[in-house]
Formats: structure tokens, C-alpha cells, sequence
């Protein structure tokens, strides 16, 4: 891959795409505690690295429309709200994923009659994870169906997580999983990893993250199962590696 | 000369993530399995991902199971 632009990118809170109203992301960080742990003995520093931390904040133009920047952010829910920044439209670009707690919702009135409002989003139990995109961005399963497939070179033996961002359904009740196969299905079967929560039409806009502990094969693809027209949504997943904190379960 | 046919060895699909009852937990082209279901490996699956199916808890050896009572 080479250097890219922040163009062309995809923002969505808790199954709403508003993409066209985020204009420019702040801060995606991950903050890391550290805890000074110096003995008398020695004669530098010892350190170790306390809790993990998630930060997502950005900056929206005012919107009122359905579906767009006003409606999903002026309620400042209590509880999480999944954020997914898409650095990318293509399957394979990389995500950042934030489970947080929506801290404000402020807005500025420029002297030149701009109209913009600040939010940052504080992780909540989980730190911000880069993923990579399993859907080209936000796409379209007009029914049932499976996506093309990614691969990722290898297995990988840590577990993963799965975000989904379900913006809108014409009708029915589509279901989105996450399967994978050690050769593309080509003589061994797709094997169902992550099941998101079925979601009915009118209960989106909603998001949902979830983990699955062990080894996950090279090849992994979305299916939407169930009876449905017209399903809008984004995935993205993280591999988990051997690093981390904590492992998936 | 006659050629023995060997009976396909038989799997039965397990659940190892918890996935809901109406949601396949195997897809094969246009074939699903769900939990419980009876499954025989395409022929020319390969023997290591068979293998891997079971050490991850999607298929059981129905009949392992049975020689075991």
C-alpha cells in the first residue's frame, strides 16, 4: 500500500452514515496509563503500562435531515454508542472501532456562519481498536446473500472482534455473519464465527460489536441471512493478536 | 475386478459459538447445515480441515461418538 489522503472516508455512530456531515476527525487515540515502578536499585526508569484508553473525537456540520448528524448525535444516549471511522470505501482499509460513551455534543456558530458541533467519544470497557474493513464500506445486500471474500494471508490464532453498523433496512429482518474458511470454500465449508443480532425493520439504526475466542482462518467473508430487502450496513473486524491486553472471548 | 466403495464418514454439526438455532453454521455452495444436522465432507475435502472443523468444535465424529457408546 502506499501513502494515502484522508479522502474519500466513511464516519458512522451507532449505525448512522454520517459521513457527509463529519468534517474533519480530531483525534483517534489510544491513550495507555503507565505506572512508574522504579526500584532503589537501579538507575533508570521502570515502567509498566496501566489500563488501555479509546478516544474518538471529531467535528460535524449541522444537519438536521433524517438519518443525518443531528438526530444521531443530540440525544447524548447514556449508554454506548459503537463509532466506526472507515479510512477508506474498499474492503481491506483500515477502521478504527470505538464502543464509547458520547461526552458532549457542542456546537460553534463562526464568525464566518459556520455551523459545527464537537463530540468526543471515551472508550467504554474496550480500547480503540484498528480493524480493517470487511465490507467496501457501506454496501447493499438487496437479499440474502455473501460478499466476496478477503483474504488475509494466513490464520491467526487469537480471536477476533466484529463491528457492524447496520444504517437502514427496507424491509424484514436481515441477520449479518461473519464466516470463514481455510481455502476460500473451495473444499472446506464456510463456518459461522459471529453472528450479529438480528435486526428488524425500524429497530436501525443500531451497531453491535462482538468477539469470538481461538483460531480464525484466512479467508473471511459477510453473509445476511433471513428474509429482508435492502439491508445498508458496514462491517469491520480486528484479528487479535497474542499482544494484547486481554483476548477475545 | 471390483472396486470396494468406502461409506463416506459422517459428521454431525455442533455450535462451538453459540449461534442462534436458525443461522447456518456450515455453508458449502448452496448447501447450509445447521446445528445437529448430519454432515459428510465434500470429496475432495482435505483431510487437515476436516480435522481443524473438529478440533474447533463444529463437527463431531458421529462415529467416533458411536464406537465410544
Amino acid at each position: 500500500m502506499a501513502k494515502q489522503s484522508g479522502l474519500a472516508q466513511q464516519f458512522f455512530v451507532h449505525g448512522y452514515d454520517i459521513s457527509g456531515d463529519v468534517g474533519a476527525i480530531n483525534n483517534a487515540s489510544s491513550p495507555r496509563a503507565v505506572l512508574d515502578v522504579t526500584a532503589l536499585n537501579v538507575s533508570a526508569r521502570e515502567r509498566l503500562l496501566g489500563p488501555s484508553d479509546g478516544m474518538l473525537d471529531f467535528n460535524s456540520w449541522f444537519d438536521t435531515a433524517a438519518g443525518a448528524m443531528h438526530a444521531a448525535l443530540s440525544g447524548l444516549p447514556t449508554t454506548d454508542v459503537i463509532l466506526l471511522w472507515a479510512l477508506g470505501g474498499a474492503v481491506g482499509d483500515a477502521a478504527a472501532g470505538l464502543v464509547a460513551k458520547q461526552m458532549n455534543y457542542d456546537g460553534t456558530r463562526g464568525a464566518d456562519g459556520s455551523l459545527a458541533f464537537n463530540v468526543n467519544g471515551l472508550a467504554d470497557g474496550v480500547p480503540l481498536e484498528w480493524c480493517e474493513m470487511l465490507s467496501a464500506g457501506k454496501i447493499t445486500h438487496s437479499s440474502a446473500s455473501s460478499s466476496s471474500s478477503k483474504n488475509d494471508g494466513a490464520a491467526s490464532s487469537d480471536g477476533m472482534a466484529g463491528y457492524l453498523q447496520m444504517v437502514d433496512i427496507a424491509s424484514g429482518t436481515p441477520t449479518v455473519i461473519i464466516q470463514e474458511s481455510d481455502d476460500n470454500g473451495s473444499s472446506d465449508a464456510w463456518a459461522t464465527i459471529i453472528a450479529f443480532t438480528a435486526i428488524a425493520d425500524g429497530a436501525e439504526p443500531t451497531a453491535e460489536r462482538k468477539t469470538v475466542a481461538g483460531a480464525v482462518e484466512q479467508y473471511l467473508r459477510i453473509t445476511t441471512t433471513g428474509t429482508f430487502t435492502d439491508a445498508d450496513f458496514a462491517v469491520a473486524y480486528r484479528r487479535g493478536e497474542s499482544v494484547d491486553d486481554e483476548a477475545y472471548t | 475386478m471390483t472396486t470396494r466403495r468406502t461409506k463416506p464418514k459422517t459428521y454431525s454439526v455442533a455450535n462451538p459459538h453459540g449461534i442462534p438455532k436458525d443461522i447456518p453454521i456450515l455453508q458449502f455452495g448452496d448447501h447450509e447445515w445447521f446445528e445437529g444436522d448430519d454432515y459428510i465432507p465434500p470429496a475432495d475435502a482435505k483431510a487437515e480441515s476436516i480435522a481443524k472443523k473438529v478440533a474447533k468444535g463444529f463437527l463431531i465424529d458421529a462415529d467416533a461418538e458411536k464406537a465410544d457408546g
